[in-house]
């Protein structure tokens, strides 16, 4: 079973059909898209900032990091299922978009960042949590987090712009 | 009211930046990424700073260093909004006008400057202690719902 049936399966059911042609519910579900997207990466980019040594260098890393994960998680959450939901719509649009392909792999990099970086350099953070420079990889971490998000908004615009 | 500003969007629609943006998809397309990366960087700097007013973030930092830490972020991300979405309207001047969204956006943008510039500034900046905790924390809440409904609002321009 080839990628392109499962989308086009996806597409052929009622609720796809239905998504697509609601009045309502696709600007709403888009909407939502949007707004998660402003509070998860609105506040991801302090932290990214603060690896990357250049903002709130006085206050630790974890500071920083630590108030602010269940609202990024939260607004992670609601993004992801918005974004399943806006994909089950329009599945075979999306197939057919390069910017679709270009945005599940910045996706996966991203989620790859935060695994190595959580796996690895943040198990010593006790170390370097109240160095205003955090160490070369945590820093690596944090610029590669906020260059993906960037690309991913971008690729996510354009998707929606030229699908 | 409205009518009596419609030639300015007339105006602005056959202006010569007005053709050409709207002349190229790439131009328009990109001038919007950044109008979005400039909206999600200032909604960013209102959610942080709402936090530390919530008293939920970075108490050991006083919220008048934060503010003034985040001013620079704050202007940089005000300016590309501005100057990008003055750009993507006068594309598209005529259809604004129209656009009830885009009267909501107007309107909240003209709420969330002026709340921006005055009350949240003063709180935000004031001594510990010189406002009660729940002013500073619904000051914090309204800044945030302002920008969200500049946000709610522009994205619905695009609905109508």
């Amino acid at each position: 079973m080839s990628i392109l049936s499962i989308c086009q399966y996806i597409d052929s059911t009622a609720s796809s059909t239905a998504f697509r042609e609601s009045l309502y519910v696709f600007p709403i579900v888009e909407g939502t898209h949007v707004v998660s997207l402003a509070i998860s990466v609105g506040l991801i980019i302090w932290f990214d900032l603060r690896l990357a040594g250049l903002i709130l260098t006085k206050q630790p890393v974890s500071a920083v990091f630590h108030p602010i994960r269940p609202f990024m998680l939260i607004g992670f959450g609601v993004m992801f299922i918005t974004g399943g939901i806006l994909f089950w719509g329009l599945a075979l649009r999306c197939y057919g978009s390069p910017f679709f392909w270009a945005k599940m792999i910045m996706l996966i990099l991203a989620g790859l960042n935060i695994a190595l970086y959580h796996l690895t350099i943040d198990r010593r953070r006790a170390e370097w949590d109240d160095q205003p420079i955090p160490p070369l990889q945590a820093r690596i971490a944090g610029f590669t987090s906020l260059i993906l998000w960037a690309l991913i908004i971008t690729v996510g615009r354009m998707m929606a712009y030229f699908l | 009211m409205w009518d009596y500003i419609y030639p300015f969007f007339g105006w602005a629609e056959q202006s010569w930046l007005g053709h050409a943006i709207r002349e190229s998809k790439w131009v328009f397309a990109i001038t919007e990424v950044l109008h979005l990366f400039g909206l999600t960087v200032l909604i960013g700097t209102a959610l942080i700073l709402a936090m530390r007013l919530l008293g939920w973030a970075l108490q050991t930092k006083p919220a008048r260093d934060l503010a003034c830490e985040l001013t620079p972020w704050v202007y940089t991300a005000l300016a590309t909004v501005l100057v990008t979405g003055i750009l993507l309207f006068v594309s598209e001047a005529v259809k604004c006008w129209r656009n009830p969204a885009f009267r909501y956006k107007m309107l909240f943008l003209f709420l969330a400057l002026i709340f921006q510039f005055t009350v949240l500034r003063v709180l935000s900046r004031a001594d510990e202690g010189r406002f009660p905790p729940i002013a500073r924390g619904l000051t914090g809440i309204v800044a945030v719902l302002l920008w969200f409904g500049v946000a709610v609002a522009g994205r619905s321009i695009a609905f109508f």
